[in-house]
C-alpha cells in the first residue's frame, strides 16, 4: 500500500539543499523588467491628478501605466467584480494601486517611485466595524440561518447571558511574498508563472483586464512559499501588473513585493463583531441562541461573503442549539480587501461559541468541560445543524476519550489549588471541540480534473489544478496513484501545474485539495488501469495452458503486472507500458471528479453544504503572569478524527502547523492601524507570528481511531484547517484562568489575548477603577504620532 | 595605499570584488549575482532568518565560523571572510546531516524558511566543546528563524536527530589553511572604494571606507562629515534596505583594533565599541550571569554574531534592551574625536528622543562600568508581544541590596516609557533605606507611573505601559523580595 505510508514531502531534498525554486528564484529573462506600483497615499479619497513627467529623466525607467492604459476591463474580483485594479475616481484603502512601473532594475524601480506625483483630496475613512456601521457601509446583503423559536427561548431562560466578542485580524505570513513573472507569447499570447493557489482565476483576471480569450493565457505553478489562503485571490493584482507590462513593452516582467508591501496591501482575516444573546437552563442547556455577526470585509468584496456564510455556518460548532438565529453582514471599511485565511471564517464562528461556553460555565459556576459536553451533538433528534444537514460524528466519543486521556479532572482540581496560593501566576485549562464542514460551500467549486500521462519507460506523470504550498499535496496525490496503479511513489511525478494541462480549476483551498484533485486523479487512473489490464489479460492469456483473456485476474503491484492464476509469469509496469504503447494502447487519460451529494441554498439557509465534517478535540493548560499579562501555553493534547491518512507524516505536520498558527491568532498576532488607516504592523519586527519559543513545552498528538469514517479519498479526511481552530482551546483556557480573579463574573475578553488584552483584563476583574477602556473595537487604532495620547478609536460604550 | 577591491571566499571559492557591487546586500549579491537563490529573502530587516548564511572568521590556522543574516550585511563587510551558503553546505552528493535530518523528518513544508533553518543549525553543530562558546538548544539557536508551516515541532526533532548522523569536519570540507593565507595575502591594506552610481542623477560618488586604526577613521570623518557610521549593520542596513536613508558614505568602523575587546581597569570593567553582543555573552557567562540572563532574551543568534555594543547605543532607541541595564549600572559611555577621549554618564548622554551627546566627529568607542555593581543584585524585565525577538513594549533594570531588611542600592530604569529610558529617581528615592514591604512596593509603584510619559503605538497602549509600570514593582517584590523573606 502507498497511501499509508510517512514518505517525505515531495520537494524535502531540494528544500534542504536550497535547490528548490520558487516564482522570483527563477533566472532573469533577457529583457526582463522590473515591475512595482505606486498606490494611494490615504485610506479614502478622490483622486484628482497623476503627473508621471518627471519619471523619464531616470537612467533605467521604462513605462507607467495607469487605468487609462488598460486595454480590456479595469474591475475584477472572485465573487462580484468590484475591485478596480488601477485606481480611477477613488481611493479606498492605503497603497491601493494607481500606477504601474517597470524598470530595467531594482535601483532606478526605487528611484522612480518617489518620483510619481499623485494628487488625492483625502475624505474621512471608516476603518472598524462600528464606524462602517455608522456610516451604513456593507458589502452583499445580510445572511440568514434560523431555525425555531429564539425569542420564546429567551423569554422562558433562567439565565439570559449577552454581550458582544470581538476578534481581530490575522496576516497570513506566507514567508514568500507574492510574486509573479509573465512572458510575452505569440500574438496575444501571454503566459503566467505565478505564486497562486488559483492559476485559473489568474488566467480569467488576466484575459478580462486585456480584453483577450481565456484560451491566450497560461499560467502556471510549481511551488508556493507558503499562502494559507492568502494566495487565493491576491495573487491578481501583482499578476495583472505584470501583465499589462508584458503586453504594453513586449518583454518579461516580473513583481515580487517585499514584505513590507505585502502586508500593507494585501487582505487578511476578517476581524469579526459579534453580538449574542444566549437562552440557557439552569442546567446549563443551551436552548436559544442569538448573534448578529459583522465582519471587517475592507474596501472591497473579495471572498468576504463565502467567508461570512462559512463563519454562520461555524457557530454551532459542536453543539446542538434548538432555537437559532443567526445573521451575518459584511461592513465595508477602507482596508485592503480581507480574503481567505486558514479556517476561512470557520475560527470566527467558533469563537463565538467557545468563548460563551466559557461564560455559561462561569455564570452558572460550573465546569465548562460539563457545559460543553452536555450541550454536545449526539443521537438524533440532537445531530441536527441549524442549517439542517445531520452531524454524523463521534464528538461525544472524542471529547470523551480527550477529557480522560489529558487527565483533566485532576488538572482542573491542581490548577484550583495552584490559583488559591500563588501570588504570582494564575493558571487555566480548558476542553474545546471542533467541527469543521469539508467542501466549499459554493457547490459548483466541488469540482475538479486531473491528467495522467504512463510514459514508455513506465513512469507516470500527474498533474492536477492542485497547487503545492507546503501542504504536501504533491506526495498525497503521487501515492494515490501508484496505488492505483501498482507502482512505488518514486515511480510517479506530480508536475507543475498548469491551466494547460488542467482548465476550470477551483483554488487549492477549504483543505479539499487532496479530496477532490485525489479523487480526480483516481478516477483517471482507474480509467487507464482497465485498459491496462484488458491489454495485458491479452498478453497474459495461454489457450494452452487453459489461461483464458481476464481482465479481472490482472495484479498491478509494485510495480509488476501478472494474472493472479499464473503469478510466476510478470512484467515489469515499464515493460507493459511499452508494449501497450506498440499496440497502440491509450496511455494517458483525463479524470474528473464532482463531490456527491453537496448543496446548499444561501437564501434559506438550509442545506448540505458539506461532504462530511472533520472533528476533534483540545485540551489546553495556560499560565499567566499577575503582573504582566504575559502567558504561555504549557501543555496541549490535541485529538482528531482524520480517517484513514495517506500520509500521517504529513498529516502531523499540518495538525502542529494549524494549531500553532491559531495559537498565534488568539494570542500575539495583533493587526495595528493609525486613525488614518495605515497598517503600523506591517513586518515581522511588529507583528509578532509564533516562533521557536512558542512551541507548548508538552504536546500531545492523537488521531481517533475511528472505525467507520465518512471521509473522502481513501477514508482519509480534509486535515488543512481543522486544526487551527484547536487553538481556541488556549484562549478558552485564559479566560477560565482569569475567571478565579471574580468568580461568577464574565472576563471580558477578546481574540487576541495580547499580554495588554489581558493584563486590562485582569485590572478590571480586580479593580474597575484603575482599569482602561474595555475593547469596543476589533482593531486597535492608533492615534497619529504628535496627537493626542489616547490610543482607542471608540471608547467604553 | 588604498585597496579598491575586497576579496573573500564564497563556498571555498576566491571572489574579488570591487565597485558598486561591494556597497550591495550580501543575499542581493548571492541570489543576483551568482544565481544562488537557495538564500531566501523574507523580511530584509533580520526578524526572520530566511537569509542565514555561515560567515567565518579567520583566527590563526583556522576558521570560526557563525550564523549571521546576509539580508543585513554588505558584500564589503565580507572582507577577508569566508561565507558559507545553503548551496555550499553539502559536499558534493553527501547532505549535511542537518540537511538529511531535515528531509527525513517533515523539517520542511512550504520550504521557503529551509535554507535558513539548516544554516543556522548547522552554525550551532559547529560549536565544539572547546570553544568558550555554549551550544545551543535547537530553540535557542533558531529564535532567529521564522516558519509559518511547520509548528516547529518537526524542526526541532530533525535538529535531534541531527546528531545522531556522522558527519565530516566543515575543516575537512573547505580546508582553512590555504584559506586564510590567501585571505590574508590579499586584505593586508586598508580598503576604501569610491565609485559614482549611475542610478543617481547627480555625478555623486559612492564611497566606503574600512579603516583599521580609531585615528584613521576620525581623519575620514573630517573630511567627510556627511559619512555615517556602520558598526555590525544590524540597523543602519534595515534602514537602508527599507528606503529611509540611502547613505553615499559609510566608514565600517569593524576593523579599528581599539575598539574590540573586553578589559578590567583599575574599579572600571570596559567594554570596546566593537564588542559584540556574542562577545559580550560569553564574558557574562563567566563573569556576570545576570547579564547573560538578560542576553538571552536579546535578539537573535543571528544578530547577536554581529550587532555591537556601539551600534546598539547609537541606535539609541527607548527600548532597547541593553539602556535599562546600563542605566542602573551607571554606565558611563567613552565618546573619542581621535585624540580625547570624553566619559559621559548615559543618562546625560541620551538627551532626548534619539539625541546623543556626541559631537560631530566623535564616535563611540567603549562603555566603561564600575565593578562594585557585579556583586549587587539586579533583575530586568522584559515585556513584549513574543518572549523572544521581540522588541520591548516595555523594559525595567532593577538594581539593588537589603540590609537589615531595607532597599540600599537602589536603582530603576524603565525603558518605553518616554523618549529615552529613564532612572525613576523619585521612585528610588521612596524605596531607599525603607523597609522591603509591600505597602512600600504600591506607593512607590504610583510614583513609579507618574514618572513617566509613554505614548500608544504599534505594541501597546499608554495604559499598558502606565499599569506595568506599577505591576512590573509588585513582580520584583513577590519574585525577589518576599520570597527571602
Amino acid at each position: 500500500m502507498e497511501t499509508g505510508k510517512s514518505l517525505a514531502h515531495d520537494s524535502a531534498e531540494i528544500q534542504v539543499t536550497g535547490a528548490a525554486l520558487y516564482t522570483d528564484d527563477t533566472v532573469t529573462n533577457a529583457g526582463e523588467l522590473v515591475v512595482g506600483f505606486v498606490g494611494s497615499p490615504v485610506a479614502h479619497g478622490v483622486l484628482k491628478r497623476i503627473d508621471l513627467s518627471s519619471l523619464y529623466r531616470i537612467p533605467g525607467f521604462v513605462a507607467a501605466f495607469t487605468w487609462q492604459d488598460i486595454p480590456g476591463v479595469n474591475l475584477f474580483g472572485p465573487v462580484i467584480a468590484d475591485e478596480p485594479f488601477l485606481v480611477k475616481d477613488v481611493c479606498e484603502y492605503v497603497g491601493q494601486p494607481i500606477v504601474v512601473l517597470a524598470a530595467e532594475n531594482a535601483s532606478a524601480l526605487r528611484k522612480a517611485r518617489p518620483q510619481v506625483q499623485i494628487e488625492v483630496e483625502e475624505e474621512t475613512p471608516w476603518l472598524t466595524i462600528s464606524q462602517a456601521l455608522k456610516q451604513n457601509s456593507f458589502l452583499g446583503t445580510p445572511r440568514e440561518i434560523k431555525r425555531g423559536d429564539f425569542e420564546g427561548a429567551w423569554r422562558k431562560a433562567d439565565h439570559q447571558i449577552e454581550g458582544v466578542f470581538y476578534s481581530n485580524g490575522q496576516e497570513q505570513f506566507y514567508l514568500e511574498s507574492q510574486a509573479v513573472i509573465t512572458h510575452p507569447g505569440e500574438g496575444n499570447e501571454i503566459l503566467i508563472q505565478a505564486s497562486t493557489q488559483n492559476p485559473t482565476e489568474l488566467q480569467e483576471v488576466v484575459a478580462h483586464m486585456l480584453g483577450i480569450g481565456f484560451n491566450e493565457v497560461v499560467c502556471s505553478c510549481r511551488r508556493m512559499g507558503g499562502a494559507f489562503g492568502g494566495k487565493e485571490t491576491q495573487a491578481a493584482l501583482p499578476a495583472l501588473m505584470a501583465a499589462l507590462v508584458t503586453k504594453k513593452t513586449g518583454r518579461s516582467a516580473r513583481i515580487a513585493y517585499d514584505k513590507d508591501t505585502d502586508m500593507h496591501v494585501t487582505g487578511k482575516r476578517h476581524p469579526f463583531r459579534s453580538e449574542y444573546q444566549a437562552a440557557v437552563d439552569k442546567e446549563g442547556n443551551l436552548l436559544g441562541l442569538k448573534v448578529e455577526l459583522h465582519s471587517n470585509g475592507g474596501a472591497y468584496t473579495d471572498l468576504s461573503l463565502a467567508i461570512m456564510e462559512r463563519a454562520l455556518l461555524h457557530v454551532d460548532n459542536a453543539y446542538f442549539i434548538k432555537n437559532i438565529t443567526l445573521r451575518g453582514q459584511v461592513c465595508k471599511t477602507h482596508l485592503p480587501p480581507n480574503t481567505a485565511f486558514r479556517g476561512f471564517g470557520g475560527p470566527q464562528g467558533m469563537a463565538v461559541i467557545e468563548n460563551l461556553m466559557e461564560d455559561i460555565a462561569a455564570k452558572l459556576r460550573r465546569d465548562p468541560y460539563e457545559i460543553r459536553s452536555q450541550n454536545c451533538y449526539g443521537n438524533s433528534p440532537r445531530d441536527s445543524t441549524p442549517y439542517g444537514q445531520r452531524v454524523e460524528s463521534r464528538l461525544p466519543q472524542i471529547l470523551n476519550q480527550i477529557h480522560e486521556s489529558s487527565d483533566y479532572k485532576t488538572r482542573l482540581e491542581k490548577i484550583g489549588q495552584f490559583n488559591e496560593t500563588s501570588l504570582t501566576h494564575l493558571r487555566g485549562i480548558s476542553l474545546t471541540p471542533m467541527k469543521f464542514g469539508i467542501s466549499f460551500t459554493a457547490t459548483f467549486l466541488n469540482q475538479a480534473n486531473a491528467l495522467i500521462n504512463i510514459l514508455k519507460d513506465g513512469s507516470i506523470q500527474v498533474s492536477t489544478g492542485g497547487t503545492e504550498m507546503g501542504q504536501g499535496l504533491t506526495v498525497k496525490i503521487r501515492q494515490i496513484v501508484a496505488e492505483e496503479l501498482g507502482v512505488p511513489s518514486e515511480q510517479v511525478k506530480y508536475m507543475t501545474t498548469s491551466t494547460e494541462k488542467n482548465h476550470n480549476t477551483s483554488p487549492t483551498a477549504a483543505s479539499a485539495g487532496t479530496d477532490l484533485n485525489g479523487m480526480a486523479a483516481a478516477n483517471a487512473c482507474q480509467a487507464i488501469r482497465a485498459r491496462l489490464a484488458e491489454f495485458a489479460a491479452e498478453l497474459f492469456a495461454d489457450t494452452q495452458v487453459g489461461l483464458s483473456k481476464s481482465p479481472e485476474a490482472i495484479e498491478f503491484s509494485e510495480g509488476k503486472v501478472w494474472d493472479r492464476r499464473c503469478p510466476e509469469k510478470q512484467v515489469t509496469f515499464g515493460e507493459l507500458a511499452l508494449q501497450a504503447y506498440r499496440n497502440r494502447v491509450n496511455l494517458g487519460e483525463r479524470g474528473f471528479y464532482r463531490t456527491p451529494g453537496v448543496g446548499f441554498n444561501q437564501f434559506t439557509g438550509k442545506g448540505s453544504p458539506f461532504h462530511y465534517y472533520t472533528t476533534g478535540a483540545c485540551v489546553a493548560e495556560v499560565e499567566i503572569d499577575r503582573f504582566t499579562g504575559q502567558w504561555k501555553l504549557e501543555r496541549a493534547d490535541l485529538l482528531l478524527d482524520i480517517g484513514h491518512s495517506i500520509n500521517p507524516g504529513i498529516d502531523r505536520g499540518q495538525i502542529v502547523g494549524g494549531f500553532v498558527q491559531g495559537l498565534g491568532w488568539v494570542s500575539m498576532e495583533e493587526l495595528r492601524y493609525q486613525e488614518d488607516g495605515k497598517l503600523l504592523s506591517c513586518s515581522p519586527t511588529s507583528y509578532k507570528i509564533p516562533n521557536f519559543g512558542d512551541l507548548p513545552k508538552d504536546l500531545r498528538i492523537e488521531l481517533y481511531e475511528n472505525p467507520a469514517p465518512n471521509g473522502s479519498i481513501r477514508k482519509s479526511k480534509a486535515v488543512g484547517e481543522p486544526p487551527l481552530m484547536l487553538a481556541l482551546a488556549a484562549f478558552a483556557a485564559v479566560k477560565q484562568a482569569l475567571g478565579h480573579i471574580s468568580p461568577g463574573k464574565i472576563v471580558p475578553l477578546a481574540i487576541p489575548a495580547t499580554s495588554e488584552e489581558v493584563l486590562r483584563c485582569m485590572t478590571w476583574l480586580e479593580d474597575p477603577e484603575a482599569a482602561w477602556g474595555l475593547t469596543n473595537s476589533e482593531i486597535p487604532l492608533i492615534s497619529k504620532p504628535g496627537q493626542s495620547h489616547t490610543n482607542m478609536a471608540e471608547k467604553v460604550a | 595605499m588604498k585597496r579598491d577591491y575586497i576579496f573573500f571566499f564564497c563556498n571555498g571559492q576566491p571572489i574579488w570584488a570591487k565597485g558598486l557591487a561591494v556597497l550591495q546586500t550580501l543575499s542581493a549579491w548571492l541570489r543576483k549575482e551568482r544565481q544562488l537563490t537557495g538564500t531566501k529573502v523574507v523580511c530584509a530587516e533580520g526578524d526572520c532568518g530566511a537569509c542565514t548564511v555561515l560567515l567565518g572568521y579567520p583566527s590563526s590556522e583556522k576558521i570560526k565560523y557563525e550564523a549571521v543574516n546576509s539580508c543585513i550585511l554588505n558584500v564589503h563587510q565580507l572582507d577577508g571572510l569566508h561565507v558559507i551558503t545553503i548551496e555550499g553546505l553539502a559536499w558534493g552528493d553527501r547532505l549535511h546531516p542537518v540537511q538529511q535530518a531535515m528531509r527525513d523528518g517533515f523539517g520542511s513544508q512550504c520550504g521557503f524558511c529551509t535554507p535558513g533553518i539548516v544554516m543556522a543549525l548547522a552554525a550551532n553543530a559547529l560549536v565544539d566543546s572547546e570553544s568558550t562558546r555554549k551550544k545551543l538548544t535547537a530553540k535557542e539557536a533558531l529564535i532567529g528563524n521564522l516558519c509559518r508551516c511547520t509548528g516547529y515541532e518537526a524542526i526541532i526533532d530533525s535538529a535531534e536527530a541531527s546528531k545522531k548522523i556522522n558527519s565530516w569536519k566543515l575543516a575537512d570540507q573547505y580546508p582553512p589553511g590555504a584559506i586564510v593565507k590567501q585571505l590574508k595575502v590579499e586584505t593586508k591594506i586598508p580598503f576604501a572604494l569610491q565609485e559614482v552610481d549611475p542610478s543617481l542623477e547627480q555625478e555623486i560618488p559612492r564611497k566606503c571606507w574600512r579603516p583599521r586604526t580609531l585615528k584613521d577613521a576620525i581623519e575620514i570623518k573630517r573630511k567627510h562629515r556627511e559619512a555615517r557610521w556602520l558598526a555590525g549593520g544590524t540597523d543602519l542596513c534595515v534602514q537602508i534596505n527599507k528606503e529611509r536613508i540611502d547613505p553615499k558614505e559609510l566608514i565600517a568602523t569593524s576593523e579599528i583594533s581599539e575598539l574590540c575587546g573586553i578589559r578590567e581597569e583599575g574599579n572600571d570593567l570596559i567594554f570596546g565599541g566593537n564588542v559584540s553582543w556574542r562577545e559580550l555573552e560569553e564574558w557574562a557567562q563567566l563573569n556576570w550571569p545576570i547579564v547573560k540572563d538578560m542576553l538571552d532574551l536579546f535578539a537573535s543568534p543571528q544578530i547577536r554574531n554581529r550587532g555591537t555594543i556601539a551600534g546598539n547605543l547609537a541606535n539609541a532607541s527607548p527600548v532597547a534592551d541593553s539602556l535599562p541595564w546600563l542605566y542602573v549600572s551607571e554606565a558611563e559611555i567613552g565618546t573619542c574625536d581621535g585624540e580625547k577621549w570624553r566619559w559621559i554618564p548615559i543618562e546625560k548622554f541620551y538627551k532626548g528622543y534619539k539625541l546623543l551627546d556626541l559631537r560631530k566627529f566623535e564616535l563611540i568607542g567603549a562603555i566603561r562600568i564600575p565593578k562594585s555593581h557585579q556583586s549587587l543584585s539586579q533583575r530586568l524585565f522584559k515585556v513584549s508581544k513574543r518572549r523572544d525577538l521581540d522588541i520591548s513594549t516595555f523594559t525595567a533594570a532593577i538594581q539593588w541590596q537589603i540590609v537589615e531588611g531595607r532597599f540600599q542600592q537602589i536603582r530603576l530604569a524603565y525603558g518605553g516609557v518616554g523618549p529615552t529610558v529613564i532612572r525613576l529617581h523619585k521612585t528610588e528615592k521612596v524605596l531607599l533605606s525603607k523597609p522591603c514591604t509591600k505597602d512600600l512596593i504600591e506607593q512607590a509603584g504610583k510614583i513609579a507611573a507618574a514618572e513617566i510619559s509613554p505614548i500608544s503605538d504599534v505594541r501597546s497602549s499608554n495604559h499598558y505601559r502606565n499599569r506595568l509600570a506599577e505591576t512590573i514593582l509588585k513582580k520584583f517584590f513577590y519574585e525577589e523580595i518576599s520570597v527571602l523573606a
